[in-house]
């Protein structure tokens, strides 16, 4: 990031960007810079791995090579894939008490407010730094009930089977580069199985961020939620500032069987010289629920478009997204549903914010097989522009195969209201409180959705965004 | 100026440059131009839901289409053969057609009105394409200087060969000068052997207003790119859709409007349906420029889909680039309401009037738009004429 790139990313943020910190570089391993298969044979025998995981990452390693880059979306020609480390591991991994982690790392998960979630209400917590999970928790009750929630690398380990059955199904190796890329080199992400019937009531989190210039970060999630079970997932992230472009391509693959409900909620805000690319999808079997909710805040440019693949009668797969695109960054965000089944519903309601050169897409597709009865969709944009410099598009594509559908679609696009300005500055706020206020209320269907203390934070990220947005 | 070889070209078999524009540098151009193309394929963006490929060029000779044009006074027609040296609109280097239109199109006929000019009769121009094996280049142009006003109805036909192939390549360039009034409606009922391309031009000036009323029934594969550029303050257009694609049949329609300056209006409503195994298709963008403050922008696609063979896609989009502006789209696919069809039954109305009248209903709200009762009556008509023949 030159001087200048980083003075603005400072100031959008305020000059005293409370994450804006990074730690010395104590990572333990570092693999050469770019990717070859020797790399990869690497990564994989530092984790020790079956033989069939070593040959399912060299076969991911050779369908990327072969893949080219998407030829659509955003300009990402500016990312050098061969100026990135592939595999990063810190000097201790997984230790199970808070006591044993080490104190650099501490203090940066004292910024980010960690040691709270130790305490009761949260059900457990897997943070991962850099690379690997570091620092593993899980309530002694969840552990009664059967529920798994280990470091993807132990979920690999200790329940070989149940993994095998399930990685890399939902999101193939064929399905984009990046998630060819992902399956080649995953290190990190949390691996989660709920047993039948079973409900968690608190959600699991997952704290994770990038401490490394350079660094990819290619964390790998599998969670199953199995007939009947019950279970929300949260991972929040916030990143340190670097000096050069830096990269994230995580996959998330999501399995919910039959009447099973799963919610995922992510709140990105990884530093504006991220690339953040990232393949979340999940498989819907009967009456099974999928909710997704998602904030982009942060990172340079974002693609991300998680799905919901409704295979089984009654499958109901739902959306809420919230983007804020701030000076130079690109959030192109969006949702996929793709109906297998009849009697299957989904919904979609994004919004977003667009602020200085910012620009935020939403990109979609509700996509109906043949042969179907009973399928109802409904999707609803909101965009929202700051300032004569941002802008905003609009990508949806509904592509419908059977005739028993009720499908909508609509989008609109505004500025803040004078009459809205106007009022609050006659009850005595300012331009910018009064921006800042009805941003909160634009974005708030989805923060009263998120857990209490994601929701403050939510909060108190787009006040940091909002600073210097008005004059 | 370089002498053109013919007989090293390949792009189709029979398309020869023909020796009375030699001297005609544009035209060379465009066709060294398409002698460096090739074909659009499916991998291209724009050309994703269908391709020519089943078309076999090199069997395909050149025709020259016959027109007719009703109108009772003739006032600023002119059905021109020979070469016109307006610049235009479509450039030649957007894809192998435009540049095959560029080089070898002969005008269907420029409607030119003049300053102040008020056409009041309709002008009504029918083509009529022989289309058996045949490849056809042509355009059709329409120019309004200031504050002119004409109705022009523009029908695209040929009969239909089941075991023929043909080509149609068609432009249409529009230009509004300040203050002009067109209202339009273009009416493309080929043969169901017929692949039809077309890209249609409109540029709108500062206070003109363009009342556009597309009709895509025929061909066999039809891809229309229909794009309004406003450029200036107070432009309207008014871009209206119907589209009905049949067994055998893909209807794939583009439509852009462009707000290049600000405080101009456009309003979008296309309607589609298909029945037996037919595909249509719409994709729109609104795109405003980030000096069209004040733009005001609206597009509505709605469809029907009447079969379980059928297959809808719809693809509204948006791409804003100023803050003060009021856009908004909405796109909807549906069936026929069962609750309609339950109470027409229960008056006596059996199912496939009931859907007919239904169908009318859906189409006639679009078509009335037109403002020509005449048309509107007689293209319901056809619609189901369609409707019958699909439903088996």
């Amino acid at each position: 990031m030159s001087d200048q790139n980083k003075q603005s990313f400072l100031n959008q943020f305020g000059a005293d960007y409370q994450y804006g910190f990074s730690d010395p570089d104590i990572a333990s391993f570092r693999a050469e810079k770019g990717l070859t298969r020797d790399i990869v044979r690497q990564i994989s025998a530092f984790k020790e791995e079956p033989e069939w995981m070593l040959n399912l990452r060299l076969k991911a390693y050779d369908h990327y090579i072969k893949r080219p880059m998407p030829g659509w979306g955003p300009d990402i020609s500016d990312l050098d894939l061969d100026n990135i480390y592939y595999y990063v591991r810190p000097p201790e991994i997984n230790q199970r008490s808070w006591d044993d982690v080490p104190d650099t790392i501490k203090n940066t998960f004292d910024k980010l407010g960690i040691p709270e979630a130790e305490q009761k209400f949260l059900a457990g917590v897997g943070a991962q730094y850099d690379s690997e999970m570091v620092y593993h928790s899980i309530q002694e009750n969840l552990e009664k009930q059967g529920v798994i929630f280990l470091s993807i690398e132990n979920g690999l380990k200790e329940y070989p089977d149940l993994f095998r059955e399930h990685f890399g199904k939902v999101v193939p190796i064929q399905d984009n580069k990046f998630s060819a890329l992902n399956t080649a080199v995953w290190s990190g992400g949390s691996f989660v199985y709920v047993p039948k019937g079973v409900k968690v009531d608190l959600p699991l989190q997952a704290y994770f961020r990038l401490n490394n210039p350079n660094l990819g970060q290619f964390e790998r999630t599998l969670i199953i939620a199995d007939e009947g079970s019950q279970v929300h997932y949260v991972e929040g992230c916030t990143a340190p500032t670097y000096t050069e472009d830096s990269f994230h391509s995580g996959v998330i693959e999501i399995i919910v069987k039959k009447n099973a409900r799963v919610r995922y909620s992510t709140i990105q805000n990884w530093s504006t010289n991220v690339y953040n690319l990232v393949t979340q999808r999940a498989a819907v079997y009967e009456n099974g629920t999928m909710e997704w909710v998602d904030a982009n805040l942060g990172s340079k440019v974002t693609m991300k478009y998680p799905s919901c693949y409704l295979y089984g009668e009654g499958a109901h797969g739902e959306m809420l997204s919230v983007a804020f695109a701030g000076p130079e960054q690109i959030q192109d965000a969006g949702s996929k549903m793709i109906h297998f089944a009849s009697n299957t519903s989904s919904k979609i309601t994004s919004k977003s914010i667009s602020r200085g050169n910012g620009r935020s897409s939403y990109r979609g597709l509700v996509r109906v097989a043949n042969g179907l009865e009973k399928i109802n969709s409904n999707v609803v944009c909101d965009a929202l522009l700051l300032d004569p410099e941002s802008a905003s598009d609009t990508y949806p594509t509904i592509d419908i195969r059977s005739d028993d559908v009720n499908i909508g679609h609509e989008a609109s696009v505004s500025r803040i209201g004078e009459e809205q300005l106007f009022y609050l500055n006659s009850r005595g706020l300012t331009d910018e409180e009064a921006t800042t206020m009805i941003v909160s209320g634009f974005i708030e269907p989805l923060v009263k959705e998120l857990p209490m203390e994601y929701a403050i934070e939510m909060n108190r990220l787009i006040q940091l965004q909002m600073i210097g947005s008005v004059g | 100026m370089k002498n053109i070889d013919n007989t090293k070209r390949t792009i189709m078999k029979n398309l020869h440059w023909p020796e009375h524009w030699q001297a005609d540098v544009q035209r060379a151009s465009a066709w060294e131009t398409a002698q460096s193309m090739t074909f659009p394929e499916r991998k291209n963006e724009d050309w994703k839901w269908i391709n020519f490929e089943y078309l076999d060029l090199d069997t395909l000779n050149v025709e020259k289409p016959l027109i007719t044009v009703l109108s009772r006074t003739n006032h600023g027609i002119s059905v021109l053969r020979a070469d016109s040296k307006e610049n235009l609109l479509i450039k030649p280097d957007v894809d192998t057609y435009s540049a095959l239109n560029a080089a070898l199109s002969e005008e269907l006929c420029t409607i030119h009105i003049p300053k102040n000019g008020q056409e009041l009769d309709t002008i009504h121009v029918t083509v009529k394409f022989n289309a058996r094996n045949t490849v056809a280049n042509t355009r059709a142009i329409i120019q309004l200087e200031k504050h002119a006003q004409a109705k022009v109805i523009l029908e695209l036909q040929t009969d239909t060969y089941k075991d023929l192939q043909a080509l149609l390549n068609f432009q249409l360039e529009i230009r509004l000068d300040e203050g002009a009034r067109l209202e339009l409606m273009e009416v493309q009922n080929l043969g169901e052997h017929v692949s039809y391309i077309s890209r249609e031009y409109a540029h709108v000036h500062r206070d003109a207003h363009l009342n556009w009323t597309y009709v895509g029934l025929g061909s066999r594969v039809a891809k229309s790119f229909i794009t309004v550029d406003l450029l200036g303050k107070g432009a309207e257009t008014l871009m209206n859709g119907v589209y009905f694609s049949g067994s055998g049949q893909v209807i794939d329609l583009d439509t852009q409007q462009n707000h290049l300056a600000a405080q101009a209006h456009s309003d979008l409503l296309y309607k589609g349906a298909a029945i037996g195994n037919g595909k249509a298709i719409w994709e729109g963008m609104i795109y405003v420029d980030h000096i069209a403050q004040q733009t005001d922008s609206y597009q509505s696609n709605r469809n029907l889909i009447l079969d379980q063979r059928a297959e809808i896609k719809t693809i509204p989009g948006l791409e804003i680039n100023a803050n003060d502006v009021s856009c908004s789209h909405g796109a909807t696919v549906g069936r026929l309401n069962d609750d309609e069809l339950f109470y027409s039954q229960s008056r006596g109305i059996p199912v496939r009037e009931a859907e007919k009248l239904i169908l009318e209903g859906f189409f006639e709200d679009v078509l009335k738009k037109s403002g020509d009762e005449e048309m509107t009556n007689r293209l319901i008509e056809q619609i189901f004429e369609k409707y019958d023949r699909n439903h088996q």
